[in-house]
């Protein structure tokens, strides 16, 4: 009995061991991109238009992925081989022939913007997310942060969504429209250079900053 | 029996003590293997790192020296060149200091202090280009100036001994509270002996530029509920369901802040100010990508809700159609010179027909009676400024907002080429070309660069 005692424990200890050290494993490794996948409404009617050139699609050209988009997708994705899932992923895109890269520096710019709204403020309300964005830029204008807008979200410490990687996913049609609101000077905040969730922010100097206005659950302020 | 039994335990404990001893090595060698990974990231980014740190210091040093010539050099020539070198080191220097993994809170004054020596050594740069003359409160900024880059620079190379063997990784990582050691480091080094002097200049990152004053907002101050009662009236065409108020902005605009809900239970946010209950920016998220109404009729909606929102005297002069809305630029236009600092900007959402997104505080910012005097040299006198590739469409006159909110009257002169269609500015006293602005088309919309 006591060997037998012996012998659970030390299988019980083993287990742990091996399931430490693959923790372990795991957490050394850097994880990778979140793999969420999401297109702009001119890349939705390209892949449409695509579709109807080719023959699977008889719908209207709107940039909305219904129902009869999906199943067109499927078709498509069954016919050359590919995943059938409904979703227009990389790999769909260029079986179709089109591409993922945008070649503006502005374009490129606005997908990051959004990307930080995405990451962010994905729950927030909308006038919450355009104010994100606002801070964003509100610090690129200002002298005591980086200039660029990849250099203010970049920044070390700046912001808890590049930290743990949550700016590697795909915003959405929402995060888009309040990143393209903030650079066409939409600025709820009026001049705000940071924000936090008073109900999660652990940094004690932030609430000595004067706060403008809250919006959703965050509190933004000078 | 007794052997039989004492057999089968001696079994038992090899078969454990071998899977023990399997598991053992696979963890090693698992374990080393990650250990290695992670060692072979901590130097990557501690070589990134040193390398920020490192040019930091010899742009800090640079632009020392440099100012200390610019000190005592009497040719203007000279200066000029100097001082946009120093220009360029100090944005290098700001770009070092913000890779670096300092809390936020930490260094941002000696951030704003890098970008400002930027930007007015950019400034006086510009003015000796103009064939100005350097002033004595100036050289005696730039002696400051000097001053406060010695205390740094002996500070910076004192700290660069410390942390030359490869430990900026470590000391990001400790945190305590706030702040890291690395942070602690560099904000002793900015607590020592460096007085930061404050610049006066119109230039970049200079206070007054982003401080700017609102030039119309002299109405009285008036209580929550009267604000809401001009915003229900502005929003007489809106079916509103709800309007609740949420509280206040005190921003560079003070402002009442509600969230209305329309009967199709959409939000729309809007914020009114506090003075004169003027409606200053309305926001509504929006998805629907589809098209009832065209550009024309979305022209008419923008321009008749401003009017609506007690801005009468203005006009669109530029739109695009994103999705399933219409972003309109509507300016006043006085005497057939468009005003463009005093922009009003609606988003009108195509599906409904209805004004999803309004901002003026632009228009509240700078719209005031200006004495504009006449136009010095003539249209086509302009026009010859024109580069013989580009092919003139349209020419206005336009009062062009310029860099640090300055503003000057050109003539704007639509060109296309091949590649596209292009924005000129044409100084209409000088002649001299203030600006041209492309339009580049995106994936989000046409945008003027």
């Amino acid at each position: 009995m006591t060997k037998r005692k012996i012998i659970v424990l030390v299988l019980l200890a083993l287990t742990i061991f091996c399931c430490l050290s693959i923790t372990m494993v795991e957490s050394f490794v850097p994880t990778n991109s979140v793999s969420v996948y999401a297109l702009t409404t001119t890349q939705n009617k390209q892949v449409q238009q695509k579709l109807k050139t080719l023959g699977y699609y008889k719908g209207a050209i709107d940039g909305i992925i219904g129902n009869q988009s999906k199943t067109a997708i499927r078709n498509f994705q069954r016919d050359y081989g590919l995943v059938v899932d409904g979703i227009v992923g990389p790999k769909t895109l260029k079986a179709l022939g089109l591409s993922t890269s945008t070649n503006s520096l502005s374009s490129a710019d606005i997908d990051l913007l959004a990307k930080c709204v995405y990451a962010e403020a994905r729950g927030e309300p909308y006038t919450g997310q355009v104010a994100v964005a606002a801070v964003v830029l509100n610090r690129v204008k200002s002298a005591s942060f980086p200039n660029t807008i990849s250099g203010v979200i970049y920044q070390p410490y700046a912001f808890t969504s590049v930290n743990d990687g949550q700016i590697k996913l795909s915003p959405n049609q929402s995060a888009y429209n309040a990143a393209k609101d903030a650079m066409n000077g939409w600025d709820p905040t009026y001049g705000c250079l940071y924000y936090y969730n008073p109900a999660t922010a652990t940094s004690k100097w932030i609430w000595s900053r004067t706060v403008v206005v809250k919006i959703g659950k965050h509190s933004f302020a000078k | 029996m007794e052997a039989k039994k004492l057999k089968k335990s001696n079994i038992i404990l090899i078969v454990v003590a071998s899977v023990l001893a399997i598991a053992l090595i696979a963890f090693v060698v698992m374990y080393s293997v990650s250990m290695n990974t992670q060692q072979k990231l901590q130097t990557d980014l501690d070589n990134i790192y040193q390398r920020n740190f490192n040019e930091l210091v010899d742009n800090v040093n640079n632009s020392q020296i440099k100012l200390s010539k610019v000190c005592v050099s009497d040719y203007d020539t000279y200066a000029k060149k100097m001082l946009n070198e120093i220009s360029t080191n100090t944005t290098c220097a700001a770009i070092n200091l913000s890779a670096l993994p300092i809390s936020i809170n930490g260094i941002d004054d000696t951030i704003k202090f890098v970008n400002q020596v930027s930007g007015y050594t950019k400034t006086l740069a510009n003015k000796l280009d103009k064939g100005e003359s350097l002033t004595s409160t100036e050289i005696s900024t730039l002696e400051s100036l000097n001053n406060a880059f010695i205390e740094l620079k002996n500070e910076l190379n004192k700290l660069i001994k410390e942390v030359k063997n490869g430990d900026i990784y470590d000391q990001s990582l400790k945190l305590n509270g706030d702040y890291n050691a690395f942070t602690i480091k560099l904000q002793n080094v900015k607590a020592g002996d460096v007085e930061y002097p404050t610049m006066i200049y119109d230039g970049p990152f200079s206070d007054s530029v982003v401080n700017q004053k609102i030039k119309n907002m002299n109405f009285t101050k008036v209580s929550k509920d009267v604000a809401k009662q001009s915003l229900l009236n502005i929003l007489k065409n809106t079916s509103v369901a709800e309007c609740e108020y949420l509280g206040d902005t005190d921003g560079r605009f003070e402002t009442y802040d509600y969230k209305i809900v329309n009967d199709n239970q959409n939000a729309i946010y809007v914020q009114v100010s506090k003075n004169g209950a003027k409606l200053l920016t309305m926001s509504a998220g929006d998805y629907d990508n589809t098209q009832n109404y065209t550009l024309g009729q979305a022209k008419q909606i923008a321009i008749d809700f401003t009017k609506l929102a007690g801005i009468s005297d203005v006009e669109c002069v530029w739109s695009d159609v994103v999705g399933g809305d219409a972003y309109l630029n509507l300016a006043p236009v006085k005497s057939g010179i468009i005003l463009y600092p005093d922009l009003v900007k609606v988003k009108v959402d195509l599906a409904t027909g209805m004004v999803a997104g309004f901002e003026a505080s632009s228009y509240y910012t700078n719209h005031i009676q200006r004495n504009i005097k006449n136009a010095t040299i003539s249209q086509s006198q302009a026009e010859q400024m024109i580069p013989s590739s580009l092919t003139i469409k349209t020419t206005k006159l336009a009062l062009a907002p310029l860099e640090y909110n300055r503003e000057v009257l050109c003539y704007e002169m639509m060109c296309t080429k091949n590649d596209g269609t292009y924005y000129v500015y044409v100084n209409a006293y000088s002649g001299v070309l203030e600006n041209i602005l492309k339009i580049v088309e995106s994936d989000n919309g046409n945008l003027l660069m």
